[in-house]
């Protein structure tokens, strides 16, 4: 991966923890990336230039006023005052490059020196296995700290571990040879037929970037939510205010024009595009 | 009534193989820039790209056919009479480069990464066409829609070209993709002053721009006789074979 660093700006040592969204359904990792961007006013440090990601190209996504800042497919932000970066992901990877993708990133990542990684990702409602009412504000989490992906300090915050995580299967084995770049041997290759519901969470980009951080000896963890498909700003709340709680700082530390401290960016404004035509009443 | 319970969830906004790490990936060789041997030309200042039928429109409408400078090959695309992108080299020592067919979204980085440091301008000027989809704003069908997007260094010179005076592509959050998206990135990552001016309707004539109109005078384009939009490929290939 190559970078273009802005003007002026480079990337701090003191911003050690970096938050990333992984694409999924919803794009709620995006969005709650976004919040937090915004939020915490960080600036734009560098554009990145990776060969699977899908080129894109836009004005100012944060404000407070589209003057014509270029805003690219993939951006590194950072915050001196809250010692936090950022990677934001703005299109999709080219089919059948996520693993690609997710090895260089962390690649990228540990040549710039930072040490934890927090993934923001979601996940289909519709897989879910077992539902309660509780389930839609529930916070999952992944982490490197133990090898089947527990930490105390995580469940402390009420968080529960995403139990399909398993390393053990086929499919995270998979994902682990492919990063290692020794690709599938016979066994490895299974039926899909006979694929899981936890396959399905290996197949997934939150699951090759936290094998991928973990493969290069990067502290990560991945904060999720499930999800349907639709107005998807309540669930990038939520995640938001997860990785705060992880970080330690709460949303009234961002200078926020919004009365619960969060600063909307303004693509959101013209998310579901323009208001109805009221000339045709 | 749809049963909400068992019918089908509604499509996403990612398609499922934007999410599966086990897709299989497109073949993707590298792409191929072939260049007129011209030993005494020197590197172009500007470099045109030429994506929406407006500006396609001006490249027929040019007094005189001028001579092709480079033909980029994408090998995987299936065999087409001609390269999906072609280099033309005007009197004024730009570079026009059009894109005669459409380059695949995941080829757009690698094309024009290839043109970029192949044909190495000082600056560049992309002419593409708004996306409805991608678009946050209101579109009527007849009302002409111009905005701009620029690298750093272009805004620091007021844009490149013709793309002075152009207003900031709006709303926030509107996007483009695929190839002019890959050359303005490109040229972002080198430093390069890059504009890409995007319009809409994508098939209005060039005289319903103030950017086309400008670019126009600059190649010698009368914009009254541009006004025939060209919009198939036989009547590019028979002023350019």
């Amino acid at each position: 991966m190559e970078y273009a660093v802005v003007e002026g700006e480079s990337f701090s040592p003191s911003c050690s923890t970096l938050i990333m969204p992984a694409l999924s359904i919803g794009n709620v990792g995006q969005l709650a990336v976004d919040l937090l961007i915004s939020s915490a006013r960080a600036k734009r440090v560098a554009y990145l230039d990776e060969p699977s990601v899908l080129p894109c190209a836009g004005n100012d996504a944060f404000g407070p006023d589209a003057v014509g800042d270029l805003a690219l497919a993939l951006e590194a932000y950072e915050s001196t005052y809250h010692r936090l970066a950022f990677i934001q992901q703005r299109s999709p990877v080219i089919t059948g490059m996520a693993v690609s993708f997710a090895k260089n990133v962390a690649d990228f990542i540990s040549s710039i020196g930072k040490e934890h990684i927090i993934i923001l990702s979601s996940l289909d409602s519709g897989r879910r296995r077992v539902i309660d009412a509780s389930s839609n504000m529930q916070v999952y989490y992944l982490s490197s700290c133990k090898e089947d992906g527990s930490d105390p300090e995580y469940e402390k915050l009420g968080w529960k571990k995403l139990e399909e995580y398993d390393p053990t299967q086929p499919q995270w084995k998979c994902l682990d040879s492919l990063l290692a770049g020794d690709g599938l041997s016979e066994d490895m290759v299974g039926d899909s037929d006979e694929m899981t519901i936890n396959d399905y969470y290996a197949s997934l980009p939150f699951a090759a970037l936290f094998s991928a951080c973990k493969a290069k000896g990067l502290k990560v963890s991945c904060v999720l939510c499930y999800c349907s498909e639709g107005d998807n700003m309540p669930e990038s709340f939520q995640l938001a205010e997860a990785a705060c709680k992880l970080l330690g700082q709460g949303p009234e530390q961002f200078h926020g024009n919004g009365s619960n401290g969060w600063t909307i960016p303004l693509s959101w404004k013209s998310v579901y595009g323009p208001p109805p035509d009221m000339s045709i009443f | 009534m749809e049963d909400v319970v068992t019918d089908a969830p509604p499509p996403s906004r990612l398609s499922p193989d934007d999410l599966d790490n086990f897709a299989t990936p497109p073949p993707q060789p590298t792409p191929i820039l072939v260049v007129s041997p011209n030993p005494s030309a020197p590197a172009p200042r500007l470099l045109i790209v030429l994506i929406s039928p407006t500006s396609l429109a001006l490249l027929a409408h040019l007094p005189t056919p001028p001579p092709l400078h480079a033909s980029l090959l994408l090998p995987d695309l299936s065999l087409l009479t001609h390269a999906p992108i072609r280099v033309y080299l005007h009197p004024s020592g730009a570079l026009l480069a059009a894109a005669h067919s459409a380059v695949p979204a995941h080829r757009a980085r690698a094309a024009a990464r290839t043109l970029v440091s192949t044909l190495q301008p000082e600056e560049a000027l992309v002419l593409d066409a708004v996306r409805s989809e991608a678009y946050r704003g209101r579109l009527a069908a007849d009302e002409p829609v111009e905005g701009k997007l620029e690298t750093r260094a272009a805004r620091r010179q007021g844009g490149v070209g013709a793309a002075r005076g152009v207003a900031a592509l709006a709303p926030p959050g509107s996007v483009v993709d695929g190839l002019g998206a890959a050359v303005l990135a490109d040229c972002e990552i080198r430093g390069k002053a890059a504009s890409m001016v995007v319009t809409w309707p994508a098939g209005a004539r060039p005289a319903e721009f103030g950017v086309m109109r400008r670019v126009a005078a600059e190649l010698g384009v009368d914009p009254a006789k541009a006004a025939a939009r060209v919009s198939g490929r036989a009547e590019m290939d028979a002023l350019y074979t």
